[in-house]
């Protein structure tokens, strides 16, 4: 080995070693780029609709994708690629609310109010003759198992746009679907165990030094009361934190704000 | 919890419908009990009604007096009214019945509008109020929208085999496993029959893999810790 220099990429001067380093990290950076770009779109093509039910509160009625053929030729790109994409936060607690207030959860918490709807999912595309949006799929799914899908004669009509329009309509829905269900990242549920520590401590401390007894029995009677204080708590927050908290995201104090119902759904996740 | 949440669900039925144009329907209950109370023998001979759907008309509004006499004796609604049980007690075998004389049992339903003087729509209001009868209403009304559409088709179309505004086709999948498909007549004889089909079958896959997913979802709210 003659040359003990290391060898020089003619362009950039550096070694080749470091020059692909950069390389790479340009990719993922041009990755990142590219799905933040991807969400951005998506995100912009779902439209949650809201009526306003009050003068400070609007509850999500509708959800719409407004597509035209060039978002649809994307997303077909996107979905060869087999890309996916993620919800921001913003339609995220606003689908899950949406479906939380339509589903037959709220009929077993609040027997008075029974307002109980299907959900919509409509498909608005845009025309390449025409101004305004026109639905041409729509979804309507009713949480007690009623599904109709309505298809508008016109795009019957068009078979090949029909097919295109109809994968991304399904493709779109299952995304949502998909990322609905809470997650709790770390299969530990912080709340409960959080909770059990912190009052088990107290409970143990208070024992330990103003109980006058031997060591054993302190200890015994602490583990004791860890246990029991575990099996209260597991019923306490499963039958009655949990459904109080659903019930207030529903129609409580959580319910108005967008704020508030996430932070709702935060805590229900934390506890799951 | 979980139990309670899948009660009232025996099927998932999956239907497919052509439309003419979508639109958003709204549901005003006084609108639709309005519609179905006025429907009587005498007010259907008067209307252009398609004959073939009259019978279906006359059996919404049965149903109707049906659901409306159960509340009243049904000690747990809101409706519940004491000295009316044993009377009604006697009417309802008749009531069931979908071919008997029970138009000739007088009803207990308020008036929508009140006819008489110094009668306010409060009874009206009331009955508007249960949550139980609203649901009912609603139901009713899915139905009644149904027929209404079939009956605009059948009195204006000329087109044989016209599907439009109407379901061509279903699937239930039931719990217990049994997969029923139904089909509407006139897909049989049509020339983009497999095509129709083919449009279903899609939908109904889309449809179960929807419901799964918004099931797993609700199963996830109230989970076990």
């Amino acid at each position: 080995m003659k040359n003990k220099q290391p060898r020089l990429f003619p362009i950039t001067r550096l070694p080749l070693r470091q020059f692909l380093r950069q390389q790479n990290s340009w990719r993922k950076l041009e990755s990142i780029t590219w799905e933040l770009n991807i969400n951005k779109l998506l995100n912009s093509c779902i439209q949650v609709k809201e009526a306003q039910i009050s003068l400070t509160s609007a509850i999500p009625c509708q959800i719409n994708f407004r597509l035209d053929s060039d978002i649809i030729n994307q997303i077909e790109q996107i979905r060869q690629d087999d890309n996916q994409f993620t919800l921001s936060p913003i339609n995220l607690t606003n689908l899950r609310y949406y479906v939380l207030l339509n589903s037959p959860l709220k009929k077993q918490l609040s027997p008075i109010c029974n307002f109980q709807s299907s959900l919509i999912f409509s498909t608005n595309y845009l025309y390449s003759d025409k101004q305004q949006l026109v639905p041409v799929v729509r979804s309507i799914i009713n949480l007690e198992g009623q599904i109709s899908q309505q298809i508008k004669q016109d795009l019957w009509q068009e078979p090949q746009l029909l097919d295109k329009v109809l994968d991304v309509h399904y493709w779109l829905i299952s995304q949502i679907l998909n990322q609905l269900p809470l997650k709790n990242k770390n299969f530990i549920s912080w709340f409960f165990n959080g909770l059990l520590l912190s009052i088990g401590t107290v409970i143990a401390v208070v024992i330990w030094y103003f109980l006058s007894l031997n060591y054993l029995s302190k200890i015994l009677i602490i583990f004791a009361i860890f246990c029991g204080l575990k099996v209260l708590l597991e019923y306490l927050v499963k039958k009655h934190l949990k459904s109080w908290i659903i019930d207030n995201l529903t129609h409580g104090f959580l319910a108005n704000k967008h704020q508030k119902r996430k932070f709702g759904f935060k805590i229900l996740s934390l506890m799951h | 919890m979980n139990h309670n949440l899948l009660e009232n669900i025996t099927a998932v039925e999956i239907s497919t419908v052509i439309v003419e144009e979508i639109i958003d329907e709204m549901f005003i209950p006084w609108e639709v009990y309005q519609g179905i109370y006025y429907l009587s023998v005498a007010y259907l001979e008067q209307s252009a009604i398609d004959i073939s759907l009259k019978k279906r008309y006359l059996q919404l509004r049965r149903q109707l007096e049906l659901a409306y006499c159960l509340l009243l004796i049904d000690p747990s609604s809101q409706l519940y009214n004491r000295t009316l049980v044993s009377e009604i007690k006697r009417d309802l075998p008749v009531l069931t019945q979908q071919n008997s004389e029970w138009e000739t049992l007088s009803t207990r339903l308020p008036e929508p509008i009140p006819s008489r003087r110094h009668q306010n729509m409060s009874a009206v209001n009331r009955i508007l109020g249960d949550p139980q009868f609203v649901n009912v209403l609603r139901q009713l009304n899915k139905r009644k929208t149904a027929i209404d559409r079939r009956d605009r088709i059948l009195r204006s179309s000329s087109v044989k085999n016209n599907i439009t505004d109407t379901t061509y086709a279903q699937t239930s999948l039931q719990l217990d496993g049994k997969i029923i498909n139904r089909y509407s007549q006139a897909i049989l004889e049509r020339s983009d029959r497999n095509l129709l089909l083919q449009l279903h079958e899609q939908s109904t896959a889309a449809g179960e893999h929807q419901w799964r997913g918004l099931v797993k979802f609700l199963l996830s709210l109230v989970a076990r810790l």
